[in-house]
């Protein structure tokens, strides 16, 4: 079993770093890239693509939108699960992330444990 | 070369300066007045002239016919001498008053008409008078049996000459009296031709005239029209001009909206979504006592609360549904929440249609700003939502079965209508409303649909 190596689709530098520190603190993984809006993250999954376990992405970007890089991941038919953490997790949106291949939607404001503990049953499997 | 041009011109300027002048009514006043005193004076001179004719007309027939009594006059007077009968004598008696009668009634023309040249009347007259007594002399001497002193005295020189003399002045009188007649028909014809002249200037100066007040009604229309085209094409101007400051104003208020969300989000957000992370992990920390743990997640869902809060303002500032999902889905998202708040179906049927994506945001707040005013207002029982497009048209449409009210009544700048307006007229396109009491309402929106850019 090794390490998760997880890449962070996030816009907000504050939440970038917590994020960070929490879930390496919280379960066995480690962030090794992350993008701040859609064309960033594009490139940066093409570029690392096998070398990811885990894509975490918020909707709402600097520029471009989570979704872009959801639909992008789901047409390269990437292994690697990816997971929506956002702000606006409402019905719609959920079903729209889920129908763009995202394995699960977190909403930032109460989902926040359910991620690490998805985080860390996904590390441990 | 250009000089008579020029020339012409300032005559025509001037002449139309004239024209449009206030002196133009008194000109033509005074014109009137003074070619109407004219032909009236030149027609009394005609009158007095033609009856100053007929009268020598007249005078010169009765000179003419006194000569003629007066010659008969001799001849019955010298017939009855010569013969003697006494019928002849009568003859003469009546060829006497005839003249006379005849003198008297030209003599009376002759004074009417008061002619200089006709030299003295009187002397005529009393040469007139003593031929007569010289023929009654003979006549008498004649009653009294003295014939040969009466023939004698009627053929005596004296009395040829005296009878000659009679008449070259009578016949005097006569030329005087045609060259008289002759004067004033020629005064007669003068007053004629100045008539005539007085007519037709008269009628060229109406014709003129008329040609000039033409003229000054066409050139007033063409200034008139060039007036009114000047003045749509300032409200044109204006029109544009107003329309793009409403388009202005409604794009910096969405920009300054999408700014304080955008702010909102990033930093705002940020922070609470921050120490909702902190908070997670210090509650997987472990060993912590069970009233912390209980303390933590008092102020975890306050905080919640407070991301929720953000949420809503941040939603209300800008449809976040709207940039992330779509027109469509933010559409059917706004009627869903919307039938919530209604507690009443919203029946939406929203297709997909070309627009741009400023003019997909204006859609989204009429379609927000109808609905609103429907859970205000309406009172209804469903309301029905379309967004269709056909042909280059994109078509919004909101209708409720509710109360309804009078559009024309409504106070300007509730409802957001105005707002409603002014954003789909920037986009080029209009709103429509129609609604009467108790009839419900329906908010038509029409757009133009999106021109590929190349």
């Amino acid at each position: 079993m090794s390490t998760l190596r997880a890449f962070i689709v996030e816009d907000s530098p504050v939440i970038l770093k917590n994020l960070t520190v929490a879930l390496e603190e919280l379960a066995d993984l480690r962030v090794v890239g992350s993008a701040r809006s859609e064309v960033e993250a594009v490139r940066g999954l093409e570029e690392m693509a096998v070398d990811v376990d885990l894509v975490i992405v918020d909707v709402f970007l600097a520029s471009g939108s989570g979704l872009g890089v959801l639909r992008f991941a789901q047409g390269a038919q990437m292994i690697a699960p990816r997971v929506v953490l956002t702000n606006y997790a409402t019905p719609d949106m959920r079903k729209r992330c889920l129908e763009l291949g995202a394995d699960r939607v977190f909403d930032k404001s109460k989902d926040l444990d359910e991620l690490f503990d998805y985080c860390e049953k996904l590390a441990d499997a | 070369m250009a000089s008579p041009l020029r020339h012409s011109q300032a005559f025509q300027q001037s002449l139309e300066s004239v024209v449009r002048g206030r002196y133009l009514m008194p000109i033509a006043l005074v014109v009137g007045i003074v070619a109407m005193a004219v032909n009236e004076g030149i027609y009394r001179e005609s009158d007095q002239a033609l009856s100053k004719g007929i009268t020598l007309t007249e005078a010169r027939m009765g000179v003419a016919e006194s000569l003629q009594h007066l010659t008969d006059a001799g001849l019955y007077a010298r017939s009855y001498l010569l013969a003697g009968v006494p019928g002849e004598a009568d003859r003469y008696r009546e060829a006497v008053n005839r003249m006379y009668h005849a003198k008297k009634k030209t003599f009376d023309l002759l004074e009417m008409l008061d002619e200089k040249q006709m030299g003295s009347v009187a002397e005529i007259d009393a040469k007139l008078t003593a031929h007569v007594r010289a023929m009654d002399d003979w006549v008498e001497l004649l009653a009294r049996g003295k014939r040969e002193a009466a023939l004698q005295a009627a053929f005596s020189d004296e009395s040829l000459w005296r009878r000659q003399e009679l008449r070259t002045e009578l016949e005097k009188v006569l030329n005087i009296a045609a060259e008289a007649q002759q004067n004033n028909r020629e005064a007669l014809y003068r007053s004629l031709f100045l008539s005539r002249l007085s007519v037709h200037v008269l009628a060229l100066a109406a014709i003129l005239g008329l040609v000039l007040f033409r003229r000054q009604l066409r050139l007033g229309d063409e200034k008139l029209a060039q007036e009114r085209l000047l003045l749509a094409e300032r409200v044109k101007s204006r029109t544009a001009e107003l329309t793009e400051m409403a388009t202005h104003l409604v794009h910096a208020r969405e920009d300054e909206r999408a700014h304080i969300a955008r702010e909102l989000h990033d930093e705002l957000g940020g922070v609470l979504t921050a120490t909702k992370l902190e908070f997670a992990r210090l509650r997987r920390m472990p060993n912590l006592p069970e009233a912390v743990l209980q303390r933590i997640a008092a102020i975890d869902a306050r905080l919640s609360e407070g991301i929720a809060v953000k949420r809503r303002v941040i939603e209300n500032l800008r449809p976040s549904s709207l940039d992330q999902l779509g027109l469509v889905s933010a559409i059917e998202i706004l009627c869903r929440d919307m039938a919530g708040v209604l507690g009443v179906p919203v029946h939406a049927e929203v297709n997909a249609v070309d627009v741009e994506v400023s003019a997909e945001l204006s859609l989204y707040r009429v379609a927000q700003e109808s609905l609103t005013n429907i859970a205000k207002y309406a009172l209804c029982t469903q309301v029905q939502l379309q967004l269709t497009q056909s042909g280059s048209v994109v078509q919004l449409t909101v209708q409720d079965d509710g109360q309804g009210f009078l559009p024309d009544h409504l106070t300007p700048g509730r409802h957001g209508l105005a707002g409603m307006r002014m954003r789909l007229e920037a986009h080029g396109g209009r709103l429509t409303v129609v609604s009467a009491p108790g009839s419900g309402t329906i908010v038509k929106a029409e757009l133009p649909k999106m021109t590929v850019q190349p």
